[in-house]
C-alpha cells in the first residue's frame, strides 16, 4: 500500500477551479516530483494535502488512513510534515526555538526533542553553527535548511518540500540537492514540488507533470525525461533552446 | 508650574499610564496574534471591574470598606471577570470572522469583526447600563493600599504630595506588566505565539494550536484589562461608558509604542499617561483636555504613522 | 407624528450620505455623528452670527465638507480597520470637545433656538413658516434629490471610480484613479449631507445638545448604512426602518419587561450592530442576483473589427532603465538593472522564481521608489515619479494575480482604463448636471474602451458578467484595461498565468497587435513557449542582475541562461 494516495482531488479558489482529478501516490521511502510551471496547482495539491486547503471532491490517504478533511494538526501527528514555499521561517525566533517548534506536538517528551534537533544539527551541520542566532539573519540558503530542519522534527514519514529551490544560488541548490537525498537515504519520502526540473531530474524516482490542474505525465523519472512532451511543455515548439 | 506639583502631577501620570500600559499590552498582543483591533477591549475594562464589585457586593457599587476575604475576593474576581469576558468576546465577536483552513481570504472578514466588536462593547455598556443606571460609581478599593501609612499620602519634596495608592498602583502595574512580558518571551507559549503571529500558516504546518494559543492570548489581554480596572477605578468615579474612551487611550498607547510590541504597549502606556496628568495640571489646557488630547494623539498617529511596506494598519500598495 | 417623521427623513438624508462612503467607496466610517454635531451646532452659532437660516445651513454643510475632507485624507491611506478605527476616535473626540466646551454646545441643556423657523426672502417678500409639515416637505424633497443624483452617479463616471476604490484600490492605481482624492471627496459629500441632516433636525426640534449626537447615533447610522450592505439604492431606506424601529421596539420591550426605555433600545441597537454582519452575506447574496443594470450602448459602427487604430507612432527606446537598484525594506532585489523597452516591441523579461522580474516591473511603472539608477521615459527623467504620474504619461502596469471587479460590464471595467487614462476634469459632477461637453467626452471614452476590447479580442464579451468569463479571458480583461488607459508602454506582469493553450494563441496575437501599433510592451513571462514566440528582444534577470540581454536567438544560446533554465545534465537537448 502506499503512503501517499491521492485520488481525484478537485479543488478550487473561490469559483475558480486549480485542480481537476488530480491523482498519483508516493511509496514509502522514495522521492516523487511535482512538476509543472507557474498556475499549474502544484501548490494547492500540496496544501490540501497537509490539510490547508479543502479539496471540493477527491481524497487524500495516507498511511492508510483518510485525511483529506483533517486538520494541519492531525495530519502532522500522523507522520506528514509540509514545508511551505517562501522559506517562512519565524524570523525573530533563534534557529534553536524554530526547530524546537518544529516538535510541538512532542514538546513534552524533552529528551526526543533535544535528540530529533541533533539529528538535524549533524544534517546541516551550518544551522549548529548559528543555533543562537536569529532566523531573519539567515542567508536564504541557511534559511531553506531550516525551514526543511523544522518540518524534519516532527519525525515524519513523509516530507513535501514546496519549491525549496526558488530563489536560491545554483550552489546552494547544490547543496539542497544532497541534503534531499540524505534525507531520504534516513528513511523518509519526499515529495519534491519544483519548477526547477534538474533538480527534479536528479533526484526523483518517479515524476508526476501537472499543467492547468491536469496531470499530463507520469512515470519513472527515465521515461518521462525521454518523453518529448516533456521539453515541449518547458520550452514550446520550435523553440531555440533544444 | 512649580517642581512638587510637576512632581506630583508625574506620579499620578505614571499611574494612569501604568493602567493604560497594560490595557495596551492586551491590545497589542491580540493584535500581534490575530491582526484585530479589538474594539470591545476598554469595555473588558469597566465590564470586569462592575461584574466583579456586583457579585461581591451583592447590590450595585458603594465605597464600602471590604473585610480581608471580600477584598481578595474582588480582586480576583475583577480579574477573572475581564479574562472571561475578554474569551466570550473572542469566541463570539471575532473567531466567526478570522481566516480559517479552506478560507478563501487570508485577511477574514474585516468589517465583520469590526461590527461585532463594536456591538459587543455596545453589549457590554448596554446591559450593564440596565443594572448600573447613574452617570459613575465609586468603587471599593480592594488593594487597601491607602492603609499602608496613618495618612495614605507621602510628603513630596517640593512641597507636593503623593497618595500611597498611586506608587502602590505604579508598583503593581509595572511589575504585572514586567512579568507578563517577560513571560512571553521566555516560555514555550510564548515563543509559539510569537510564532503564530509571524506566520499562522507555518505554525499551523508545525501542529501549532493556533486557535487555543489565541484564545490564550484573548484571556491573558482580559486579565491584564481586568487588572488596570483593579488598580484605576477606586481613584476616580468609574461610569459604564467610560470602557470606550479608556479603550480608545489605551489603543493610542499601543501605536506609540508600536502596535504589536508588548514592551513597547506598556512604554506608551506610561507616556500617555504622564502627558495627560500634565495636560490636566497645566493651568493653559486643564482638566477639560484630558480625553481630548489622548484622543487627538490617537488620530495624528494612525494618520502619520509609519509608512511603508511593512505598516499593518496602511493599504498595501498591491 | 409628523415631527417624528421630519425627523427620520432627516437622518435618511445622513444615511444617504454614508452609504456613500460606505457602501460605496467601501470605508467603514464610523463618524456620521460627528458631522451631524458640526450641522446642528453650526447653524445655530452662524444663525446667532447674523447668518440667514438657509445661509446658515449652508455654510455649516461647507464646513462640515471640509472637515470631511481633512479627515477623508487622513485615513485615505489606511485599511479598513483602521479607518474604523480612526473615525470612531474621531467621534468619540468631537463628542469629548463639546463636553470641555460648554460655550460651544451649550453644556448638557444643549443650543436652543427659537422653533418654528422662519425661512425669510427679502428678495421675493416672502416668509414661509417651517412647520413639521414643510420639514417632512424639505426633507423628503432633499431625500428624493440625494437618491436621484446618487443614481444617476452610480451610472456615470464616479459610479466606475467608486467600484474600484471599493473593490480594487491598488488596481484602480494602477489605472490612473487617484484614489485619496477620491476617497476624501467621497467623504466630503458624506460629511456635507451629514451636516445638513444636524441643521435640519435642530431646526425642527429647537435645540442642538450633545447627547442628540453622540458616538451611539454615528453606530446607529453605521449599522443603517450596513444594513443595506452593498451598492443598492433601498439599501439606505431598509437599513434606516430598522433603526427607527428600535425606539417603539424598545418601548415595547421595555413595557414587557419592566427596564428602563432607553437602555433597551441601546441593547436592541447592539443586537442589530451584532446581527449585520452575520446577515450581510446572505443580503449581498440577494443583492447579486440583481445585477447592476448595465446600459448596453450600441458600439460605434466605424469601429468593427480588427481595424484598431494605432495609439503610438513613435520610433526607438521608450522606456529605459539605468543601473536601477531597487530594495524591499532592508533587502536588495535589484542591482545594477539595464532595460530598453522600444515602441513597436515585445521585450521579454524572463528568469527564474524570485529573480527580481515582478520587482523590475513595480519600479519602471512608479510603484516601487528605487534606490539607486535612473528611469527615463524617451529622453524624460521619470526617476521617483509615482504610478499615478506614470500613468499619465503613457506607462501602464497589469498584476500577476487577477483583479476583479465583480460587478462590472467588461464593457465598464476597460472605461475604467480610458477614465485612468485620460482624466476629464470634474467629469463626475459634470455628468450629474448632464453638461453637454460631457457627452462628447462619453463618446471619445466609448471609442477608446472599444478600441481596447477589439485589440483584445473581448469584443464578444462585452456586456457579460465578469463571473462567466474564463480565466484566460479575465486576464485578457486586464491587459484590455491597461490597453484602455491610451498606454506607450505596457508593462505586463505573467499575463499567461491560467491560460489555457488556445488562450495563449490569442494573447499572442494581441502582443503582437499591440506591438504592430507602435505600442512598447515589456512582458513578464515564465512561459518560455510564449516567450520564445512572441518576443523580439529578451532579458534574463538572475538573482536581481541581468544575465543576458538581445534577441531571442542569442539569449538561447548563451551558456549562462541555458544553465540556470536546463542546468547541466540538459535532458531535453538528449532528444532534441
Amino acid at each position: 500500500m502506499a503512503l501517499l494516495d491521492v485520488r481525484g482531488l478537485c479543488a478550487r479558489h473561490g469559483a475558480v477551479p486549480v485542480l481537476d482529478d488530480v491523482c498519483f501516490h508516493v511509496e514509502r521511502g522514495e522521492i516523487v516530483a511535482l512538476l509543472g510551471g507557474n498556475g499549474a496547482g502544484k501548490t494547492t495539491v500540496a496544501r490540501a494535502v497537509s490539510g490547508l486547503h479543502r479539496p471540493s471532491s477527491g481524497e487524500v490517504m495516507f498511511d492508510g488512513r483518510d485525511i483529506t478533511r483533517c486538520d494541519p494538526r492531525r495530519i502532522v501527528q500522523g507522520g506528514l510534515s509540509h514545508v511551505p514555499d517562501g522559506r517562512r521561517v519565524f524570523p525573530s525566533l533563534t534557529v534553536e526555538e524554530n526547530l524546537t517548534l518544529g516538535a510541538y506536538l512532542d514538546s513534552r517528551r524533552k529528551n526526543v526533542v533535544a535528540e530529533r534537533r541533533e539529528d538535524v544539527y549533524r544534517t546541516f551541520p551550518r544551522l549548529a553553527e548559528r543555533r543562537a542566532q536569529r532566523a531573519g539573519s539567515l542567508s536564504g540558503g541557511e534559511q531553506q535548511m531550516l525551514v526543511i530542519g523544522r518540518g524534519l522534527m516532527s519525525d515524519p514519514s513523509l516530507l513535501v518540500l514546496d519549491e525549496p529551490s526558488a530563489g536560491l544560488a545554483p550552489a546552494s541548490i547544490a547543496a539542497l540537492a544532497e541534503d534531499i537525498a540524505a534525507i531520504r537515504a534516513a528513511g523518509t519520502a519526499v515529495l519534491l514540488i519544483e519548477q526547477h526540473l534538474q533538480l527534479a531530474l536528479r533526484l526523483a524516482d518517479r515524476l508526476v507533470v501537472l499543467q492547468e490542474g491536469h496531470v499530463v505525465l507520469s512515470g519513472s523519472t527515465a521515461a518521462v525525461a525521454a518523453d518529448p512532451r516533456i521539453g515541449r511543455m518547458y520550452f514550446g515548439d520550435g523553440n531555440p533552446l533544444q | 508650574m512649580s517642581g512638587g506639583v510637576a512632581l506630583q502631577a508625574f506620579l499620578s501620570g505614571l499611574a494612569l499610564g501604568t493602567a493604560y500600559g497594560l490595557i495596551a499590552m492586551g491590545f497589542s498582543l491580540v493584535y500581534r496574534l490575530t491582526g484585530v483591533i479589538s474594539f470591545a477591549h476598554g469595555d473588558l475594562v469597566v465590564g470586569g471591574v462592575f461584574i466583579g464589585v456586583l457579585v461581591v457586593l451583592g447590590s450595585i457599587p458603594v465605597a464600602a470598606a471590604l473585610d480581608v476575604v471580600h477584598s481578595v475576593g474582588l480582586a480576583v474576581l475583577i480579574v477573572a471577570a475581564g479574562a472571561a469576558l475578554s474569551a466570550g468576546v473572542y469566541l463570539v465577536a471575532v473567531r466567526p470572522f478570522l481566516p480559517g483552513v479552506g478560507h478563501r481570504s487570508t485577511r477574514g472578514d474585516v468589517l465583520g469583526w469590526v461590527a461585532s466588536g463594536l456591538a459587543a462593547g455596545l453589549l457590554i455598556r448596554e446591559v450593564l447600563g440596565l443594572v448600573l443606571t447613574q452617570d459613575a460609581y465609586a468603587v471599593p478599593d480592594p488593594l487597601r493600599l491607602g492603609s499602608l501609612t496613618p495618612s495614605g499620602v507621602l510628603q513630596l519634596p517640593g512641597g507636593g504630595t503623593v497618595a500611597v495608592r498611586t506608587l502602590g498602583v505604579i508598583g503593581i502595574g509595572l511589575a504585572v506588566g514586567i512579568l507578563v512580558e517577560r513571560l512571553l518571551v521566555l516560555t514555550p507559549v510564548g515563543t509559539a505565539m510569537k510564532a503564530v503571529s509571524e506566520d499562522p500558516t507555518a505554525a499551523a504546518l508545525l501542529g501549532l494550536p493556533v486557535r487555543r494559543l489565541v484564545l490564550v492570548a484573548f484571556v491573558v489581554a482580559g486579565a491584564l484589562a481586568g487588572l488596570a480596572g483593579l488598580l484605576i477605578s477606586p481613584d476616580r468615579s468609574l461610569g459604564v461608558d467610560d470602557g470606550v474612551v479608556l479603550g480608545l487611550k489605551a489603543m493610542a498607547a499601543a501605536l506609540v509604542g508600536g502596535l504589536g510590541s508588548v514592551r513597547g504597549a506598556l512604554a506608551g502606556g506610561l507616556a500617555l499617561g504622564v502627558i495627560e496628568s500634565f495636560v490636566v495640571a497645566s493651568s493653559v489646557l486643564g482638566p477639560h483636555y484630558a480625553d481630548v488630547v489622548p484622543l487627538a494623539i490617537l488620530l495624528i498617529v494612525l494618520a502619520l504613522g509609519r509608512r511603508g511596506l511593512r505598516s499593518p494598519l496602511r493599504e498595501d500598495p498591491e | 407624528m409628523t415631527v417624528e417623521l421630519a425627523h427620520h427623513l432627516y437622518l435618511l438624508i445622513a444615511v444617504l450620505g454614508l452609504a456613500l462612503s460606505v457602501s460605496y467607496g467601501g470605508q467603514p466610517v464610523l463618524c456620521q455623528g460627528a458631522f451631524l454635531a458640526v450641522g446642528g451646532f453650526g447653524v445655530v452659532h452662524l444663525e446667532r452670527a447674523g447668518l440667514p437660516l438657509a445661509a446658515a445651513t449652508f455654510a455649516a454643510a461647507a464646513i462640515a465638507a471640509c472637515a470631511g475632507y481633512l479627515v477623508g485624507l487622513l485615513t485615505a491611506r489606511l485599511r479598513g480597520a483602521a479607518v474604523a478605527l480612526s473615525t470612531w476616535a474621531f467621534a468619540w473626540l468631537v463628542y469629548a470637545l463639546l463636553d470641555a466646551f460648554p460655550a460651544v454646545s451649550g453644556g448638557s441643556q444643549g443650543l436652543v433656538r427659537p422653533t418654528p423657523a422662519r425661512l425669510n426672502s427679502p428678495f421675493f417678500g416672502v416668509t414661509v413658516t417651517l412647520t413639521p409639515w414643510a420639514h417632512v416637505a424639505v426633507a423628503g424633497t432633499l431625500c428624493l434629490l440625494s437618491l436621484a443624483a446618487v443614481a444617476r452617479l452610480t451610472r456615470g463616471p464616479a459610479g466606475l471610480d467608486w467600484a474600484a476604490l471599493r473593490e480594487a484600490p491598488a488596481l484602480a492605481t494602477s489605472l490612473g484613479v487617484p484614489v485619496l482624492r477620491r476617497r476624501a471627496a467621497l467623504f466630503a459629500t458624506t460629511a456635507a449631507l451629514a451636516a445638513v441632516s444636524g441643521a435640519g433636525i435642530t431646526v425642527l426640534l429647537g435645540v442642538a445638545a450633545p447627547s442628540d449626537v453622540s458616538p451611539l447615533l454615528s453606530l446607529q447610522l453605521f449599522v443603517a448604512a450596513l444594513i443595506g450592505g452593498t451598492a443598492r439604492l433601498w439599501g439606505p431606506v431598509l437599513g434606516l426602518l430598522v433603526i427607527a424601529m428600535i425606539p417603539p421596539l424598545g418601548d415595547a420591550l421595555a413595557g414587557a419587561v419592566g427596564l428602563p426605555a432607553e437602555a433597551s433600545g441601546g441593547v436592541l441597537t447592539a443586537l442589530a450592530l451584532v446581527a449585520v454582519p452575520f446577515l450581510r452575506e446572505p443580503i449581498e447574496r440577494l443583492a447579486a442576483q440583481w445585477p447592476e443594470r448595465a446600459e448596453r450602448p450600441r458600439e460605434p459602427a466605424e469601429h468593427s473589427g480588427e481595424s484598431a487604430t494605432p495609439t503610438a507612432s513613435r520610433e526607438g527606446v521608450m522606456l529605459s532603465a539605468q543601473g536601477l537598484d531597487v530594495g524591499i525594506g532592508e533587502t536588495d532585489i535589484l542591482t545594477g538593472v539595464d532595460l530598453e523597452v522600444r515602441a513597436g516591441e515585445v521585450h521579454a523579461l524572463i528568469g527564474p522564481n524570485g529573480s527580481g522580474k515582478t520587482t523590475a516591473l513595480r519600479a519602471l511603472a512608479g510603484a516601487l521608489r528605487p534606490k539607486g539608477g535612473r528611469i527615463l521615459l524617451e529622453e524624460t527623467d521619470v526617476t521617483g515619479a509615482g504610478q499615478f504620474e506614470m500613468v499619465r504619461r503613457g506607462v501602464t502596469r497589469t498584476f500577476q494575480r487577477t483583479v476583479g471587479l465583480e460587478r462590472l460590464s467588461p464593457h465598464r471595467q476597460v472605461l475604467l482604463g480610458v477614465r485612468g487614462g485620460t482624466p476629464v476634469p470634474f467629469a463626475a459632477v459634470r455628468h450629474l448636471f448632464g453638461s453637454a461637453s460631457m457627452q462628447d467626452h462619453a463618446a471619445i471614452a466609448d471609442r477608446e474602451a472599444w478600441r481596447a476590447l477589439h485589440v483584445t479580442e473581448l469584443a464578444q464579451r462585452a456586456f457579460d458578467r465578469p463571473g462567466t468569463l474564463g480565466a484566460g479571458e479575465q486576464r485578457l480583461l486586464q491587459v484590455a484595461r491597461a490597453v484602455a488607459t491610451g498606454a506607450h508602454v505596457l508593462l505586463l506582469d505573467e499575463p499567461a498565468v491560467g491560460m489555457t493553450g488556445p488562450e495563449r494563441a490569442a494573447l499572442a496575437r494581441v502582443l503582437r497587435r499591440l506591438a504592430a501599433g507602435g505600442v512598447a510592451v515589456l512582458l513578464v513571462e515564465h512561459d518560455l513557449a510564449l516567450v520564445y514566440g512572441v518576443a523580439d528582444r529578451i532579458t534574463v534577470l538572475d538573482r536581481g542582475r541581468v544575465l543576458a540581454s538581445g534577441t531571442p536567438e542569442s539569449t538561447a544560446a548563451d551558456p549562462a541562461v541555458r544553465r540556470i533554465y536546463l542546468g547541466d545534465a540538459d535532458p531535453s537537448s538528449t532528444h532534441a
